[in-house]
């Protein structure tokens, strides 16, 4: 019945985003669109720039290595799909607006993360899921009813585990007001995942992997299709998703009672 | 003078508020560093050459990214649209005070707020990472990139006002400030050096004035490039150019600025 409610109320938020911006700021969602397709160029352009001479990467190949950036992009995307709200919630906090989350019948938590999906991003992540299928193919790696399952068993925990450090950003937002360059931090911190992670250390991996969701996101994937990861371990995986969940509510909690209301 | 030492001192108290995002930021200077020193190391760090340089010329060359950014690419006026479109830019616009003054003092407070920094920052990435950084010696070098370093942040300066001055036409800016930040980060050459691009795109980028802002001044550094005076020439003309742009398109929009908000 929640759940009812709650895609109800983000079927409707999501309509009146994407009114607001065929109304409003039509060329502003081409110019990001294009914005976002440069990025995703450069990105595949650096990779090639090193790997033309440098030929492996931390033991990957190229083609193996192009694989993990299309998964991490894939993934970063569909995330921050969902999760724009990050963006702007610190206005949100500045001119009163989430005195309403407060008094709303649904979780303020719902509004202060998922109500400002982006319409015009979803057309994006049709050619996004087209490029990791392409890489997957290049790479020479067959698909199975198997590794999809077990990619999207692992999406699923990376899932649970983004939102348990947007929930904590949030609660940061509302401690300390100004969180841009904090949210932005753990942007940069997730792009350096779009690489091999070995290639940061053993502590820079393991940080990546134990304390961030970013590994889950693109080099665990890529080496389960590799066939170079134990899928055993992906269970620890879960207990680690659930502790980072249960330790970001308790810090939302903590954060609202501090939360005074000031500036409505 | 003293308005304008004011302003300086304001901005830093600005920048000194909220302490939290303002560490956050330090820490996200850090990274830009890190990132590219693993790839470069886990690339060149067992020795050899790739695109002509040496693993202590791509560490010198990103050493001299972090700086510059901080140097050229530490601004203010970035807000600029911000203040359009909620008015505020009123509140400058009534001071006895010229308002790119006003704009490019704030800008150099943050600029020696993020230098600062840096001077504690960088022995620190030195001192844990060893990067082997090359230290330039020839005074002539050091002299042009000190000119083309100069340039850059007039370069800068100019390509914000223009990008920030949009908002007197449009509440939308932070669209075409995106995509010219995800093009600068490839055009400027902080993702990494550009001659390492084919040389028709090479040619290509060096049309635009993005290279002037870090690429070309790190290659005076590095003492590698042999064009460098026309690229100071380059450099120069896209000073002039952008600077009037600037001028022309922001008396234009002070016509339509309507202090909305206030």
């Amino acid at each position: 019945m929640h759940i009812k409610s709650y895609l109800k109320v983000w079927f409707k938020l999501t309509a009146q985003q994407f009114q607001s911006q065929i109304g409003n700021a039509r060329g502003a969602a081409i110019l990001f669109i294009l914005g976002k397709l440069f990025r995703l160029g450069t990105a595949f352009l650096m990779l090639y720039v090193i790997m033309g001479r440098a030929k492996l990467i931390s033991g990957y190949t190229f083609e193996e290595a192009i694989f993990i950036l299309a998964i991490f992009n894939f993934i970063s995307s569909l995330t921050q799909l969902f999760m724009r709200g990050i963006y702007v919630f610190r206005q949100k906090v500045i001119d009163g607006t989430f005195d309403f989350y407060l008094l709303n019948p649904l979780s303020e938590l719902f509004y202060s993360l998922f109500s400002y999906t982006d319409p015009m991003d979803a057309l994006l992540i049709i050619p996004y899921l087209g490029l990791v299928i392409w890489a997957w193919l290049n790479s020479g790696y067959p698909i199975t009813f198997l590794t999809v399952s077990l990619l999207m068993f692992v999406f699923t925990i990376v899932g649970v585990m983004i939102i348990a450090w947007h929930i904590a950003m949030l609660a940061l937002g509302i401690k300390y007001l100004e969180v841009d360059n904090t949210v932005m931090l753990y942007r940069d911190l997730e792009k350096m995942a779009a690489l091999p992670i070995e290639i940061y250390g053993k502590f820079g991996a393991s940080v990546l992997t134990y304390v961030f969701p970013f590994a889950l996101m693109s080099v665990i994937p890529a080496r389960l299709v590799f066939g170079l990861y134990n899928p055993i371990f992906i269970i620890g995986f879960i207990f680690l998703a659930l502790a980072q969940l249960k330790l970001s509510l308790f810090f939302w909690r903590r954060a609202l009672r501090s939360y005074s209301s000031a500036s409505s | 003078m003293n308005k304008y030492l004011s302003l300086f001192s304001i901005t830093l108290q600005e920048i000194f508020t909220y302490r939290l995002n303002m560490v956050m930021w330090r820490v996200r200077q850090i990274f830009v560093f890190l990132i590219p020193f693993f790839i470069w190391k886990s690339v060149l760090g067992g020795g050899g050459e790739v695109y002509g340089y040496s693993f202590s010329a791509i560490m010198t060359y990103l050493f001299g990214t972090t700086v510059l950014r901080s140097l050229v690419m530490g601004s203010r006026t970035i807000d600029l649209g911000w203040m359009i479109n909620s008015g505020t830019l009123t509140i400058p616009l009534m001071r006895p005070i010229k308002i790119f003054n006003f704009f490019f003092v704030r800008d150099l407070a943050d600029k020696i707020f993020n230098l600062g920094f840096m001077f504690i920052e960088l022995p620190l990435i030195y001192f844990i990472f060893h990067p082997p950084v090359f230290l330039q010696t020839d005074l002539l070098a050091l002299l042009l990139t000190a000119c083309s370093v100069l340039l850059a942040v007039l370069i800068y300066f100019y390509i914000n006002i223009i990008f920030g001055s949009l908002a007197f036409w449009t509440r939308d800016i932070w669209a075409p400030r995106f995509l010219l930040m995800v093009i600068m980060e490839f055009a400027t050459g902080a993702m990494f050096p550009l001659d390492m691009l084919p040389p028709i795109w090479q040619k290509i980028v060096l049309m635009t004035p993005f290279p002037y802002l870090l690429y070309v001044p790190l290659k005076a550094y590095l003492g590698t490039d042999p064009n460098i005076s026309t690229h100071l020439l380059f450099s120069l003309f896209w000073v002039t150019t952008l600077g009037l742009v600037a001028s022309l398109i922001w008396k234009k929009g002070l016509t339509s600025y309507e202090a909305e908000g206030r």
